[in-house]
This record gives C-alpha cells, structure tokens and sequence, in this order.
C-alpha cells in the first residue's frame, strides 16, 4: 500500500479536516501506545525488582487510566506523547539509576514491538485484499511515539537517561529539569506546529518513515 | 467423589456459549459490505436493492469500522476480564452484549459510514471486548481441570461457531428486510440472547469444590493437574511457567496465522473461485479444533494435547511446499484444515492451561495477559513476507514455523505447574 494512500507518517490531527475515522483511528492508536508503553514499563520495573503486592497504577491495561493531560495534548499537537507518570520505587532496585533508564526504555520498546504485530496485520490484511488503513495507523502512531521517545526531557525515556547523567550535588537542576520537561517538550511540539518545521520534526520524522516503511512494505 | 457438577454448570456453559455465539458477529461483516461497496459510485446514494438509503462505499470505508471493531476489542479485552473478575460475569457479559446490540442498531438506523464507525467499529468493539471476557471464566469455575479443556473450548467455540450462522442469518435479513434493517432485527436478537443468556451466568459459589475426576477402585489417586491457590495477575510475572506459557502461545499462533494468512491466495491458485471454500472450510475446522483438542485434552493431558497437535502441524508445515507443488486439492484440505485445528486448538487450550496454572479466580486478567503471546504470535507472518520477498517463495517461512512450533513442543514438555510458595502449596 502506498503511503499517500492511507495517513500521514507521522500523522498530526488537522481541525480543518477532521474526518470521523481518522479522528477515531488516531484516538485509538494513541490510546494503545499510551497503555503498551506504560505497561511496559510496569512489566520492566517490576522485572527489575520493584515487586508490588496489589499495585494500583500497573497491570489493568486499562487505556484510560494510563492517560495523562500533558501527554494527551502533545498527541493532539505534535503526534506524539507519552502516558501518565509510572511510579517506581528505586530504593527496590539493586542498581537504581540503571534499572531506572531501563524501565524507562522498556515504554518506547514496546510500542516498536506493537507497531510489528501491527505490521504483520497489515500483511495479513493486504493478502485478504482488506484494506489495512486503521492498523496502519497504528503503525504510525506506534512508531512515532518510540522515536521521538528519544528527546531527551523527561518524561520521555532519553529525558529518564539524560536526568540520571546530571550529578547528584546538581539537585535544584534536577528537580527543575524534571517539573519543566513536559512543558518543554510541549512548547517545541507547539511550536513547531504554529511555524510549520522545527527541529523536531527535521530529526526525527525521517527515522519513523524508515521504520514505518520497513516494517509495512519490507526491506 | 462423584464426577458430577450441579445442573447449574451446564446452564452456565450453554449460556456462555450463546453469548459468545452473538459476541462473533465480526466474522459476518463481509455479508454487509458486499451490499455497500463500489468504489466507482463511491459517496453516492444507493437508490435502488437491499442498499436503499446508504452511500456506496469505498474498500477502505467498508474495512475501517471493521479494523477499528478489532482493535477496540483488542484494547478492552484485559479491562473486560478485570470486571469479569470483580463484578462478575452477569455484568460483563450484559454490558458487553448490549453494547454490541446498541451498536447494530446505531449502524442500522444511521445509514451511514459515520454510524458504522460508531455503531460497529467502536460499541460492538467496545461490546466485545467486556463481553468476551466474561463467559469462560464463569464456566471454567464449575469444573475441576480434567473438564476444563472441553469447557473452555465450548464455550470459546462459540465465539468461532458465530461464522457458520450470522453469514446466512445476515443474507437472508438483508435479502428480505434491507442491509438497515438486518442491522437493527440483528442488534434487537443480540440484545434479548445476551440478556437472558448473560443473565445465568455465574461463578461457582466460595467454597464450592468441583468435582475430581473418577479414580477406578484400587488405582492409585489422580495427581492434581490444577492449583488450589488462586494467583493474582502480578504474582503470574514471578513464576516463569507464565512465559513459557506466552511462548506456547506464540507457537500456535504463528504457525496456524501463517497459514490462514496465505490460505487466500493458495486457495486462489488451485480452485480459482471457489478460494472461498478452502476459507470457509478453514472457518469451520477452526471451531471444531476448540472443541475437540479441549475434549482430548482432558483425557490424555494439555502437554499431550499440545504436543499432539503441534507435532502433527509442523510435519504438515515441512510438508506444504511439496503439497503446494504437487497441485492436489484433498492435500491442501488436509493440510489447512489441520492448521486451522491446531490453530483453534491453541485458543481452547491456553485458558484451560491458564486456569490449570494460575487458578480461576482472576483467570480473567491472567489469560488475558497470557493473551500477549497470540499477539506476538503476528511477527511469522511479518516474517514470512521478509522471507518470501529475499527467496522468492514461502517455502522456508513453512520450515522456520515448524520449527518454532517443535520448540514451542519441547517448552511445553518442561512446562509444569508452578507452586505458589507463599501460600506453602506443594505438587
């Protein structure tokens, strides 16, 4: 299927053109990724040793429960985002800032590992000769949400990398980098969206065509 | 102790079954969009036939509120078993079933690809997802584990089984009362089964203990195949049997997905036409493999049932480049039939596993976690089209499934029950 045929990679919602099924494609696929990345990270940290008896925030799978009001606006103004804040318990790791960025990068691995379900779906559906646009969606959304995991402000899992790296004497730094990376993170993606290009978008966007073309159309 | 569960039970089977028998609806949606599309005459009114009032649809308009319906029931499938598990199953299977009927009524009464998106793709996703979770844990609650693999597979069977008469049911609906019709009499039909039907369901009481198998007098006493302990879903992370378990189902699912996945096309090759009967014939050994792989797996063992029906696919799958080339339809019959047994098999035999492994009580949320692995099942058929576009044929995506699905078998051999050593169980 040609790419032109179906959304845009990475798709970004247009409220001039607001159409019923790629409105509800994108809310769908973004509430798969908000729930496989955080419960992923659930499943990493919980792996690592974060070993809760009745946890509340993990392993309901429950899409609406993982969703966050700042991550939830930078879908619907960048395509990306990330899910609500997944609280772990360092002082339970036997090595904390490692098993940290770990858990962190568990998020945007799982959304790699749904984007190539969903690319096997696409295959499944192209051989029935059914039209796989909705998956593909998921692809996307998928897809875009891991890459651009890689910004490196918290929330995002580069961001965890980059707050672990700041020394320890530093911690105002710290705590300021921590409260103001979402803000951040929103106002590129704002603005970026307001001017037409930025420097997201001119890094990243190449990187999730490549895989996205990967993994629905092959090598 | 006799093998006798209360009369009970078996409404409650039955029941589960005829919910799943209106959850299954999905497998139909081609009977409707055969009506409505025609991508020339796309966006205009259907003036005349059993269309009458709806816009032509394009193919993607008529595939998008299905993909969407999947997806949503993908999505609400973990969460439906979360309520099955605490509000039990009378409220998941309702709410669900009505969810699915409301949705068919919207689609009916819209006319439009707005209403089927809203209708179809996200209540009867919606609908499925809470509705499919409840039936089988109910069931399985009633029954010790040397029943629970026919349990499971009849009642997932239905789920499989809706194929074979929502199809015609649907035609005929559409042929006499119109396509907006056959929707809303379709969503009415769900509603009052789902109703009366989601309404008997119910877990086995506390304290009830289900019956133990029937030991013969002087022969030594049944090893318990199933725990006494129910796990919670976060406790199922620590035992590895939980991801060997996941592997397992990875093991079916990709072999039998490849296979579905490429019946089309062979079928296409050798019967031309007439594909569609290699497809429905598919369809049907499909639902037959539930039952019947739960059936024997009851009797010779889930580890026996699994090595039997893998083994016996895999020998299939090495065999099917030969098969493919030697142009011999009752061969290809047998050998998509036994993929589609194998396949249907994995989906009766995972949840009696499940329960078997972890217990009933959250067995809702434990299979559904269990369920990952038919989602990592997907990555062969990526896979296979990798493998096709470098050589040219399938024919080594077949060894390389096989070969999956004979360590799958190896995983399953190694794979006993875990022990829940908080609560001092012993084997």
């Amino acid at each position: 299927m040609s790419l032109d045929a179906a959304w845009p990679v990475p798709f970004i919602l247009d409220p001039q053109n607001l159409a019923v099924d790629a409105v509800v494609s994108f809310c769908v696929s973004v509430l798969l990724a908000v729930m496989i990345n955080a419960e992923a990270q659930a499943f990493a940290s919980t792996f690592l040793g974060d070993v809760r008896s009745a946890p509340k925030d993990r392993f309901h799978f429950n899409s609406f429960l993982h969703v966050g009001l700042l991550g939830t606006i930078c879908y619907l103004v960048g395509g990306f985002g990330w899910p609500r804040a997944m609280g772990i318990d360092r002082s339970k790791f036997a090595h904390p800032r490692l098993y940290t960025v770990i858990t962190r990068f568990a998020g945007p691995l799982a959304n790699l590992l749904l984007a190539g379900i969903g690319g096997s779906l696409v295959m499944i559906m192209k051989t029935f000769e059914w039209d796989p646009r909705v998956f593909l969606m998921v692809v996307g959304v998928n897809i875009t949400t891991a890459v651009y995991s890689l910004i490196p402000l918290p929330p995002l899992a580069a961001g965890s990398l980059a707050y672990e790296l700041l020394p320890e004497s530093q911690a105002w730094v710290k705590s300021v980098f921590l409260q103001a990376g979402p803000y951040a993170i929103l106002a590129l993606a704002l603005l970026e969206r307001t001017r037409g290009h930025g420097i997201l978008g001119y890094y990243f966007d190449p990187i999730v065509r490549a895989i996205f073309n990967y993994l629905v159309s092959g090598l | 102790m006799a093998d006798k569960v209360p009369g009970k039970a078996w409404v409650v089977v039955f029941c589960g079954t005829a919910v799943n028998l209106c959850l299954g609806i999905l497998y139909a949606w081609s009977v409707w969009t055969k009506q409505l599309i025609s991508v020339p005459k796309a966006g205009q009114l259907i003036t005349e036939g059993p269309g009458l009032g709806w816009t032509y649809l394009t193919n993607a308009q008529a595939a998008n509120p299905f993909s969407l319906c999947v997806l949503i029931f993908a999505l609400l499938m973990i969460p439906g078993g979360r309520i099955q598990d605490k509000a039990g199953p009378k409220v998941g299977a309702i709410t669900g079933g009505l969810f699915l009927a409301l949705g068919c009524i919207i689609a009916g009464l819209t006319k439009s690809y707005t209403g089927l998106i809203i209708g179809f793709g996200i209540f009867g996703g919606i609908g499925m997802g809470i509705g499919y979770a409840a039936p089988t844990p109910a069931a399985l609650s009633w029954f010790g584990p040397h029943k629970r693999g026919l349990i499971a597979g009849l009642v997932v069977g239905g789920y499989g089984g809706a194929a074979l008469y929502i199809a015609p049911l649907a035609t005929y609906l559409i042929g006499a009362y119109g396509v907006a019709s056959s929707f809303v009499i379709l969503g009415i039909f769900f509603a009052a089964v789902v109703v009366i039907a989601g309404s008997q369901l119910a877990k086995a009481p506390p304290g009830y203990v289900a019956p133990a198998k029937v030991v013969k007098a002087g022969a030594a006493p049944a090893k318990a195949a199933g725990t006494m302990v129910d796990w919670g879903p976060s406790e199922i992370f620590k035992a590895w049997q939980f991801y060997a378990l996941v592997f397992m189902f990875i093991g079916t699912t990709q072999s039998g997905l490849l296979v579905i996945a490429n019946a089309a096309p062979i079928g296409t090759k050798l019967l031309g036409a007439s594909a569609w009967l290699l497809v429905s014939w598919g369809g049907l050994i499909n639902a037959l493999g539930r039952v019947g792989t739960g059936m024997y797996s009851d009797k010779i063992g889930r580890g026996n049932a699994y090595a039997v029906n893998c083994l016996i696919s895999a020998a299939c799958l090495f065999l099917l480049p030969s098969i493919l080339g030697s142009n011999n339809v009752f061969l290809m019959f047998l050998a998509v039939g036994i993929a589609y047994w194998q396949y249907g098999g994995g989906l009766a035999l995972m949840p009696a596993y499940t329960a078997d492994f972890f217990g009933p009580k959250n067995l809702g949320m434990n299979y559904g976690l269990v369920f990952i692995g038919w989602g990592l099942g997907f990555f062969m058929t990526r896979l296979a089209g990798t493998i096709k576009d470098i050589t040219g044929t399938l024919d080594w995506a077949f060894y390389l499934s096989a070969a999956v699905l004979i360590v799958a078998v190896f995983v399953s051999w190694v794979t006993k029950r875990p022990m829940h050593v908080a609560s001092g169980e012993a084997r």
